[in-house]
């Protein structure tokens, strides 16, 4: 294997990277930051690891606290990369490193060091190791051992999330699959919190659970950190080296099926006036916008993902937390739910407009129309694909939520996805005219948001569920149920922001359209 | 006839980066104009400013005899333009994008349906129903960009680099309608490095150099009559050697190519 070339490679990631960043001081100051920050999270972490490991040591049960931190590190990596799309951006793809003389082996090491050295993955090995340091000092563990125990681990968590990513990615692309998807996400995030309370009863189950979790990486890991016998060690180190044979094996087959070129055998032109007829709703002079813009969101592969996700997300944080007392609780906990659903299921193509129009933003300025006419075109039709979530929402809601029914709920959880889909809309428009980002169109995964875009999506769902549930703890539902009201005035509030930034965004629009304009078509 | 475009001391300036210099111009109406210059010497940045894309930092334009500025939506309506990057919505099919084109220029459906037919089985396209365009080939793709310049019968039209990638029959077509498009009175301003094509297909050459500066403009109709074209007193038997001795020949060595 010519591993100096794939080193090449892995190191002009880093240059291209850095190439993305160093155009502009400012952004020169914000990589430099967000890595200083995030050298500071690694050192922190890693004192946390380390201090996880005293306390296991100290409390004597050192295998049982390790294999909770690496289980929970574990989950947590594949949740920021399967979720939120950290970690598992394809900075070169098989068809682009075919240019390079490197044989398959060669294109395949390539790609997955590429992606296993992204920050992410290197910020979860300083977590681990400094769990496998710390048994180490106190000792509960030897050094090396520890050492290949987590780099195991961290290769397996890799290879997990690829797996998933590679999954959701293909199940997206076929016929039926995102409806496929939407079920086992569901079931994925509802059944354990209905099940729960009836296992935790059933005789033996947490002792048969723990029994099977042993199969797993994490449990081999922390099995291998702490002080292994020679048959432990060995039976460890196989389980592990058997998960990544059977990961890479899972892995190449979904690729394999994904690279299969779709169908696009000749055929003849078919009217599909469906988004037509839905965007003549906006006026004879929007409609052939919003049409355009409506195919875009419909073939948006991030899009469909995001759809079929933001409900069972949002009902498994909401619905499957355990919050004892008064049932209503759950419902001012939705409050802050149903502001982000909209929202959540458009963000990646809302927060950045243009993103995914490339040269095609330059066709705009060439059409006789007024700029502004765009702009609006643009997120009219994020708000409408928007409000399509909070009716199902509401609707499952009211059916499935176990809360008593109140009719003050209705338009409270109504007001509250109307007004939070207006306001996380016209900030929006301002990280689409500010922050705009070249996007792939055709990627399902990787974070391609810009700095701003991602703070206003993961702050914003944050802020708004954090909200809700300090809501619920200061005033409790009774007083809030009383000021069911408030949504009017709130929906409105929203909704004089938003069209204040539509029409304020109009003018940066048109200033802005030559910066708009290099940024998206690649040049800064 | 009115001049199709008149541009008067045209400077445009990207920060302290000056890409088209005091430029003046006029192109006559009913012609084929051909707009030639080496690489970076400000073409496409030109026909930016010509196409209200991007604003000029100092001089006017007229477009038809009309001023162009910022909010010419009635003037856009009747030009057409092809641009280097060609500008198309990948996501969408090539029915879908020309349909869209034509409806933002005023086509009612019907007709707008008719000539997306029309125009994509002249230009061999018409079995790509289900094809993004992203998945176009680049001659494809430029086919598309053209038939989306020419949809709405525009009186002017702009076309930067139409002939690179597609083969000599679209080629062969593209020029056909060209030619009649002129015929019929309408004029057609073209950027290319093919100098043969330029000689064969256009009446009106002008040449800038960096940073977007005419150095020459004339009527080359005289190469086609077997004549030459006259500049320092010099005579150019073809528009390659009066190109090139304006911009400069550049014949670099390699030992090792």
């Amino acid at each position: 294997m010519d591993s100096q070339l794939v080193f090449r490679l892995v190191g002009l990631r880093y240059k291209l990277l850095w190439a993305q960043t160093r155009t502009r001081n400012g952004r020169i100051a914000l990589f430099m930051v967000g890595y200083a920050s995030a050298l500071l999270v690694l050192i922190a972490f890693t004192a946390g690891g380390y201090g996880a490991a005293m306390l296991a040591v100290r409390s004597g049960q050192a295998e049982m606290v390790a294999r909770a931190v690496l289980g929970a590190l574990f989950l947590n990596a594949i949740v920021a990369s399967v979720v939120l799309g950290f970690g598992v951006n394809a900075a070169f793809s098989d068809a682009a490193l075919r240019r390079f003389p490197l044989n398959p082996i060669e294109r395949l090491a390539a790609r997955h060091l590429t992606g296993i050295l992204e920050p992410m993955w290197i910020i979860i090995l300083g977590l681990d190791l400094g769990l496998s340091t710390g048994m180490y000092v106190f000792g509960a563990g030897g050094f090396w051992l520890g050492v290949v125990a987590v780099l195991l681990l961290v290769i397996t968590d890799y290879l997990v999330a690829r797996v998933l990513a590679s999954l959701i990615e293909w199940l997206s692309r076929v016929r039926g699959g995102t409806a496929i998807l939407g079920l086992m996400l569901l079931t994925v995030c509802i059944l354990p919190s209905m099940l729960a309370p009836r296992m935790a009863t059933a005789q033996g189950f947490i002792q048969r659970s723990m029994l099977a979790l042993r199969f797993s990486p994490p449990f081999a890991a922390a099995a291998l950190v702490v002080h292994p016998n020679k048959s432990s060690l060995i039976f460890n180190l196989g389980l592990m080296a058997e998960w990544i044979v059977f990961l890479l094996a899972a892995l190449a087959m979904i690729e394999r099926a994904a690279a299969r070129p779709r169908n696009v055998a000749a055929a003849a032109i078919v009217w599909i006036s469906g988004y037509d007829r839905v965007a003549s709703i906006f006026g004879p002079a929007m409609a052939p916008l919003v049409a355009r813009s409506l195919r875009y969101y419909s073939r948006s592969n991030k899009v469909r993902l995001n759809f079929s996700i933001a409900l069972p997300v949002l009902a498994f944080v909401t619905l499957g937390r355990p919050l004892p007392g008064d049932p209503r609780h759950k419902f001012v906990v939705s409050l802050g739910a149903f502001a982000v659903v909209g929202f959540l299921a458009t963000a990646t193509m809302c927060t950045n407009q243009f993103g995914f129009d490339a040269s095609g933003f330059r066709r705009y300025f060439l059409l006789p129309i007024s700029p502004e006419a765009i702009l609006r075109a643009s997120s009219y039709t994020a708000v409408f694909v928007g409000c399509l979530l909070p009716p199902v929402a509401l609707l499952l809601w009211l059916v499935l939520a176990p809360v008593p029914f109140d009719w003050r709920m209705a338009p409270m959880l109504a007001g509250s996805a109307v007004g939070g889909l207006l306001f996380f809309n016209a900030l929006a428009i301002w990280t689409s005219l500010l922050a705009p980002r070249r996007t792939a169109f055709e990627t399902t995964f990787g974070n391609q948001l810009s700095f701003s875009a991602n703070v206003l999506l993961i702050g914003g769902i944050l802020l708004m569920l954090g909200g809700a549930t300090a809501l619920d703890q200061m005033a409790g539902p009774e007083i809030v149920l009383q000021y069911w009201w408030v949504s009017i005035p709130a929906v409105l509030l929203a909704a004089g922001l938003y069209f204040f930034s539509l029409r304020r965004g109009a003018a940066v629009f048109i200033e802005r359209r030559e910066r708009l304009l290099n940024a998206l078509e690649g040049r800064n | 006839m009115t001049p199709a475009i008149q541009v008067f001391n045209l400077t445009k300036k990207y920060g302290e980066t000056t890409a088209v210099e005091d430029l003046s111009l006029t192109v006559p109406g009913g012609t084929m104009f051909g707009f030639l210059g080496p690489n970076g010497s400000g073409k496409s940045t030109t026909i930016g400013c010509l196409t209200g894309l991007l604003d000029p930092t100092a001089g006017e334009i007229r477009i038809l005899g009309e001023p162009l500025h910022d909010g010419s939506v009635a003037l856009k309506r009747r030009m057409g333009v092809m641009p280097e990057t060609l500008g198309l919505f990948d996501a969408l099919y090539a029915h879908e994008f020309l349909f869209f084109q034509a409806r933002m220029f005023g086509l009612d459906e019907a007709t707008a349906r008719r000539r997306v037919g029309e125009l994509l089985n002249a230009m061999e396209l018409g079995g790509t129903g289900k094809k993004r365009l992203s998945e176009f080939s680049a001659g494809m793709r430029k086919r598309v960009a053209f038939a989306a310049a020419v949809i709405h019968t525009p009186e002017l039209l702009f076309l930067d680099e139409p002939f690179e990638s597609i083969d000599p029959a679209g080629v062969a077509s593209i020029k056909q309608w060209l030619h009649g498009i002129v015929a019929q009175g309408r004029t057609v301003f073209l950027t290319t490095h093919v100098l043969e094509t330029v000689e064969r297909t256009c009446s009106q050459v002008a040449i800038i150099t960096p940073p977007g500066k005419l150095v020459w403009q004339g009527d080359i109709t005289a190469l086609d009559r077997g004549g030459s074209l006259a500049h320092d007193g010099r005579q150019f038997r073809t528009l390659e050697q009066l190109f090139l001795h304006l911009t400069g020949e550049r014949y670099a060595q390699l030992d090792w190519l």
